[in-house]
């Protein structure tokens, strides 16, 4: 998709999907993925409500109008003053965002730096070759990329494996159903109709 | 320095190798893609432009369905019998698009306006065109049904929202002779397949109903409106699949069968949307909710069934895909009137 080489019915039903946490998070794991492959500093683990704080901080942050008030207030001395203390206020306004911002991005990952440095350079050593070398830094990563990959992947490769979480919809209408679907389809209901009602009877008993 | 140098060989090297060999496999599967294209068009067409009459079994998991099929084309006509052989006996006489259902039990006739469904050996529909978007085709060995060789093809879909086909084509004709329907682990989950077939040179008396004096049969019109815009909409749509018609149309009363409270079932009308990859369907059917009945869902070989309550609306989508896909559809239907 970010490539550009797909055909417009998949990217319709893709498009469709970043919707849903789980695709936006594959999303969000395989630019990463380029960002480390480009360079181990941006190996960083976001949080896990990265985006949705980052937007809020975003909305709330004030629009930076001080450059031109200053411009403004230029000829005038007594004022120069307040406006550079106004600018310095701002300044530090956002710069205190940014080390916010920036201290919750690494404070996650510290920690996390803290109670698994066995498994992160184990993951290291058995993961990605071209991550292999890197620090532990970006073992870790490969290990907290590794496991949603992997369940975006099984995700995708349907639900056959899955124990059959189908739970019995035992309505003698059903039959009609697939009729309107298909007009050869064997019945699904019309075995014994004992097998039916006893069904049936389950059913209701279950509510 | 050094060391660049040396990637560098490499790179001209290998790209090298590349150059000499791409176009000769390239080549190859242009040549593959035309052939299995041209095998699938023609699929299609013997189906419906081929005078044939054959006996063939439908295998969904553990039930099995064996039916008979005679077709003709008389003039522009399409005229096709399909005889239900198993249960409860039931005809099916189709002119065109429009098919009547004889059902001798209830001395019943079903018409049905606009036929929703292609019947084998006519699978595909309308969008199969686009059939490579969603599986990778590859030809594969020759194999022999009913008596018959036919050349296999490999349909390996490109996601979980599709199972896999196996389809057997006879050479001279192109008709379809077997259809295998396959999941991940590669086992046959449902297929359907002829155990006899003759081509060519059938008698048209052999598509007229089976059933004399049927005057007097009650007479059910299942298509109450065909090519609608209901305003309900599938909002994310596994991929490949495309609506091929929106209809409001009955689901006729289903012969002896009762309510839990043991009140007969009526006829009732709903709206169903058809959606298809080319060779997977998905109908999705809305109605009205009426209470007494438990959400759920049912697998049958490829078969999906799943039923679920939305809002005042009981919503049913039956489909050949896995259940991943049935979820994704009935999770995004809504009603957007514009």
């Amino acid at each position: 998709m970010a490539d550009g080489e797909m055909s417009d019915a998949q990217l319709d039903s893709l498009l469709a999907s970043l919707s849903d946490a789980e695709s936006k998070d594959a999303w969000e794991i395989y630019h990463q993925i380029g960002d480390v492959l480009r360079s181990e500093e941006l190996a960083i683990t976001f949080s896990a409500d990265f985006s949705q704080r980052f937007a809020e901080k975003l909305d709330a942050e004030p629009v930076i109008l001080a450059p031109a008030a200053l411009r403004k207030n230029d000829g005038q001395n007594a004022q120069n003053k307040q406006g550079k203390q106004k600018f310095l206020r701002t300044y530090a306004a956002v710069a205190g965002m940014a080390a916010a911002v920036f201290a919750f991005i690494m404070i996650p990952q510290l920690q996390s730096f803290q109670t698994v440095p066995d498994t992160a350079s184990k993951a290291s050593s058995s993961g990605n070759v071209q991550l292999a070398n890197h620090t532990e830094n970006a073992g870790m990563n490969t290990l907290a990329v590794n496991e949603p990959v992997k369940q975006v992947a099984q995700a995708t490769q349907g639900n056959d494996k899955k124990p059959v979480e189908i739970d019995m919809l035992r309505d003698p209408r059903i039959d009609s159903y697939l009729m309107a679907h298909q007009r050869f389809s064997p019945a699904i209901n019309n075995g014994a109709q004992y097998v039916t009602h006893a069904n049936a009877v389950s059913t209701a008993s279950e509510k | 320095m050094m060391c660049v140098w040396r990637f560098n060989i490499a790179l001209a090297g290998s790209a090298c190798l590349l150059g000499l060999l791409s176009p000769a496999m390239a080549q190859d599967s242009i040549d593959d893609k035309r052939e299995v294209h041209s095998v699938l068009r023609k699929m299609q067409t013997s189906a419906q432009k081929l005078n044939y009459s054959g006996t063939f079994v439908y295998q969904q998991a553990s039930q099995i369905r064996t039916s008979r099929i005679t077709h003709l084309l008389d003039g522009n006509n399409e005229l096709e019998k399909l005889e239900i052989l198993d249960g409860q006996p039931r005809e099916y006489l189709r002119k065109n698009e429009e098919v009547t259902c004889y059902l001798p039990e209830s001395k019943t006739l079903q018409v049905e306006k606009n036929a929703t469904q292609e019947v084998f050996p006519a699978l595909l529909t309308s969008n199969a065109s686009s059939l490579p978007d969603s599986y990778s085709i590859k030809k594969a060995d020759i194999s022999r049904v009913a008596g018959i060789d036919c050349q296999t093809y490999l349909l390996e879909p490109r996601d979980g929202f599709r199972y896999g086909y196996r389809l057997c084509v006879e050479k001279n004709s192109g008709l379809l002779l077997r259809a295998q329907t396959v999941n991940t682990k590669s086992e046959v989950i449902e297929q359907i397949a002829f155990t006899q077939l003759t081509i060519g040179d059938i008698d048209k008396q052999r598509v007229k109903p089976s059933f004399q004096n049927t005057a007097h049969w009650q007479v059910e019109n299942l298509t109450v409106q065909s090519n609608i815009h209901s305003g309900w909409v599938v909002k994310s749509l596994p991929a490949g699949f495309k609506k091929t018609r929106e209809m409001k149309r009955l689901i006729p009363a289903a012969g002896n069968a009762k309510n839990s409270d043991g009140t007969t079932i009526k006829s009732h009308q709903v709206i169903q949307m058809i959606f298809s990859d080319g060779l997977a369907a998905i109908s999705v059917f809305i109605e009205p909710d009426s209470e007494s009945r438990t959400e759920g869902s049912l697998q049958q070989g490829a078969m999906t069934i799943m039923g679920k309550r939305h809002a005042e609306y009981w919503l049913t989508v039956v489909g050949e895909v896995p259940a991943s896909a049935i979820r994704q559809v009935m999770n995004s239907i809504e009603f957007k009137p514009k």
